[in-house]
């Protein structure tokens, strides 16, 4: 099992990664992140991405199935670059979620998505 | 609890932190029985409150990742209460404690409860429920409803008896997430709310009519769906049984 910089290092090699931010859901506290030292910012952002996640989860109108199904992933496609919200899920008790930004010219969104749930799992310890 | 804390008590504790963080202080600031921060050079390495959790509690529901990551979460959790407490704050130099230590500033966790704060507010406003036992309304008067996982849980769980802050030792989340998750029942009309201590429910049941002509129709039930009285279902039952 890694360590959580470990692997948010590791998500920061991600093709086109810019910053990732591991962000407790129920606070909006900004836990740990890599590539950038700004830390109002982070903690700002962290809070703003909170209240997307939450809006997503409280919303019906969101899910694929009437029992309501769980949500793995929120992506949101800037003409600049991609925001992948990327939640832990059972595991971690549904308590924390990934946010990490892509540069839209250097990166891939399928590879991005692949690689930073493989990550997620790891460090959730699956 | 947290919301007793007037904005002059709440900043006693505030303020002596800022104050030990200039000095840059290594020791205990116990705040009266609720809880202690640990500083190691005026910042803050540890904190527990009775309020919260500890990080053995979290570990559990946490699961796979590094001890580092309950330990922080705990540690913003008590300082949310700490920071809200009305006790007087003592400070005692002594050694740092031991362990993996984070740094935290002051200013960073007086930031973080002032934002927690603001999330609660929005959630709703009262305090009403946030130190008193959680008790699920018995109906509930809405054709559906949408909970988080987490307010699912606390509602599966309450027993009337135990306070948000038990149920987060007991369900190994933090102490703020049950607080948030309960403020949201509450709003939702899903918790039996305590009566305040100032005019005890007075607007909620319906007084005797008033005289003169009939006041325009209130939300409330109509007066034909009234509470029962209990001495004359007795009586009518006793009735029955006999002619039965």
């Amino acid at each position: 099992m890694a360590g959580i910089d470990d692997c948010l290092a590791r998500m920061m090699t991600i093709p086109g990664a810019r910053r990732v931010t591991l962000i407790d859901c129920a606070s909006g506290l900004a836990v740990a992140s890599a590539g950038r030292e700004d830390l109002v910012d982070q903690h700002e952002d962290a809070a703003g991405a909170t209240d997307v996640v939450r809006a997503v989860l409280a919303s019906p109108a969101l899910s694929a199935t009437a029992a309501g199904d769980d949500v793995e992933e929120i992506i949101v496609c800037g003409t600049g670059g991609y925001h992948l919200l990327a939640l832990t899920g059972a595991d971690l008790d549904g308590h924390l979620f990934v946010h990490l930004l892509v540069d839209r010219e250097n990166g891939n969104l399928a590879l991005a998505r692949l690689r930073l749930q493989g990550l997620v799992d790891e460090m959730a310890g699956r | 609890m947290a919301d007793r804390s007037t904005a002059a008590t709440g900043d006693r504790v505030a303020r002596t932190l800022g104050m030990l963080e200039r000095e840059r202080a290594t020791g205990l600031l116990s705040v009266g029985g609720d809880g202690a921060f640990h500083l190691d050079r005026g910042a803050v390495t540890h904190a527990a409150s009775r309020h919260a959790p500890g990080p053995g509690d979290l570990t559990g529901a946490l699961g796979g990742p590094d001890p580092e990551l309950p330990a922080l979460l705990a540690l913003f959790d008590a300082a949310y209460f700490l920071l809200g407490s009305g006790a007087e704050p003592v400070f005692t130099g002594g050694p740092p404690a031991h362990g993996p230590a984070r740094r935290i500033t002051a200013a960073t966790l007086i930031h973080e409860r002032r934002r927690r704060r603001t999330l609660l507010d929005a959630a709703w406003p009262h305090g009403d429920a946030d130190a008193a036992p959680v008790v699920p309304v018995r109906r509930v008067r809405r054709q559906r409803v949408i909970l988080t996982g987490l307010q699912a849980e606390i509602l599966l769980n309450a027993d009337g008896r135990r306070t948000p802050a038990e149920l987060a030792r007991d369900l190994g989340r933090t102490a703020f997430a049950c607080l948030l998750a309960v403020r949201g029942l509450a709003a939702a009309a899903l918790l039996r709310t305590p009566p305040n201590d100032p005019a005890p429910a007075s607007p909620v049941t319906p007084a005797a009519p008033p005289p003169g002509p009939l006041p325009p129709q209130e939300a409330g039930p109509p007066a034909e769906w009234a509470p029962a009285d209990h001495d004359l279902l007795a009586r009518l039952r006793a009735a029955l049984v006999e002619l039965g």
